[in-house]
């Protein structure tokens, strides 16, 4: 039987570095499927995923349990790229991938068609290509609000406490980031 | 429940938020309700697509050594670095750190300046007879020592160990640089 995080945690703060491995195993993939969904580029991703176990590895001791592990870290790999995308947001330069033809939009990377019929598969893959670009267009708050919801299927309660904001402003958040992503996607649905 | 009511509870009927009567309320309008349908169904429709394109961006990312360059920033952090206090200090670290070794590679191409080294020096002085002595360093600075013992040293990975002995004020150097700046000082004594 797997051991509970709150054993991995406490042999964590022993230095147990073991300990700390078993716990990056279990949860690289769940952060890095909502930090990627924040963020530009996987390089960005990765490096936040990075950062942010590294953030709650240092400050173990300050880690009271009063929330899960998961949760903690969860919080800690959110703000971080939510930091990242504010940063990112005041910058005047524009990317070119010189790989892309001109005026086509980029298609979301990854090639997996997961058994479909492959005509489905690329519609689905331009879909999402234009739902990411929909997204980013939404403020980095918006946007954290719809891909917890969404993707992590995360309650009102937990994006509250991940974010750190009111259930009201979750709600309303959702609510608006919704409505925009319908009006730019209502063409495509 | 008309089409008014519905759309103000759209989000939370979505979410599973509704209490059970509220909830069969909202159903029974959606079922009777073609407009009210299209639009949860377009909404539910935006959700699939996005949790399939986070899942392919994130099946793209490499995370093989994730945990390899965890333990290195652990260890690096624990024992030279301060911390970094957010990301955009960490890459500014990087790039700075990027710069100044491009800078100390053109620099040793040329011949006699040995002094313009990047790579990290450490000059222990060992005095024999056990007196306080003053030197002064490569760099021009006063160093005042006091007799040691050097039990072991370890040596990053790229960089070499030169050792001698000054015999006139009877000190021990300890020459620890990047290897290519070796190259040079070969040059040089062989002149």
């Amino acid at each position: 039987m797997d051991p509970a995080d709150s054993e991995l945690v406490e042999r964590g703060r022993a230095g147990d570095r073991q300990a700390l491995h078993a716990l990056v195993e279990r949860y690289q993939r769940r952060i890095l499927g909502v930090v990627v969904a924040l963020v530009r580029n996987p390089e960005d991703a990765r490096e936040v995923v990075q950062e942010s176990f590294v953030r709650a590895f240092r400050s173990l001791d300050a880690f009271k349990g009063d929330s899960s592990f998961y949760t903690w870290l969860y919080r800690i790999a959110v703000n971080q790229a939510i930091d990242l995308q504010r940063r990112e947001s005041k910058r005047t330069t524009v990317e070119y991938d010189e790989t892309q033809p001109a005026g086509d939009a980029p298609l979301a990377f990854g090639g997996k068609t997961r058994g479909e019929d492959p005509y489905d598969a690329v519609r689905n893959r331009e879909l999402g290509a234009k739902i990411f670009e929909a997204i980013e267009d939404l403020t980095p708050d918006h946007r954290a609000v719809i891909l917890l919801r969404e993707i992590d299927g995360l309650s009102y309660e937990e994006i509250s406490q991940v974010l750190g904001c009111s259930l009201g402003t979750v709600m309303s958040r959702l609510h608006y980031a919704r409505r925009k992503l319908q009006g730019k996607l209502k063409e495509l649905l | 429940m008309d089409c008014s009511d519905f759309q103000d509870k759209l989000d939370q009927y979505l979410d599973r938020r509704l209490d059970a009567g509220e909830h069969t309320r909202a159903c029974t309008h959606v079922r009777s309700c073609r407009p009210c349908d299209q639009v949860v169904t377009s909404f539910q429709k935006t959700g699939a697509l996005l949790r399939t394109a986070a899942a392919d961006r994130a099946a793209a990312v490499d995370v093989s050594g994730l945990w390899d360059s965890i333990s290195s920033q652990l260890d690096l952090e624990g024992e030279r670095r301060p911390a970094v206090a957010s990301l955009a200090a960490a890459r500014e670290a990087r790039t700075q750190r990027g710069l100044r070794v491009a800078a100390a590679r053109a620099i040793r191409t040329r011949i006699g300046q040995l002094v313009a080294v990047a790579a990290a020096a450490v000059v222990a002085f060992v005095f024999l007879g056990g007196e306080r002595q003053d030197t002064t360093t490569a760099s021009g600075a006063i160093a005042q020592s006091r007799p040691v013992r050097i039990e072991s040293m370890e040596v990053a990975e790229g960089h070499r160990v030169s050792t001698w002995v000054k015999p006139r004020i009877k000190t021990r150097v300890i020459w620890v640089a990047d290897a290519g700046d070796f190259a040079v000082q070969n040059a040089l004594d062989e002149r």
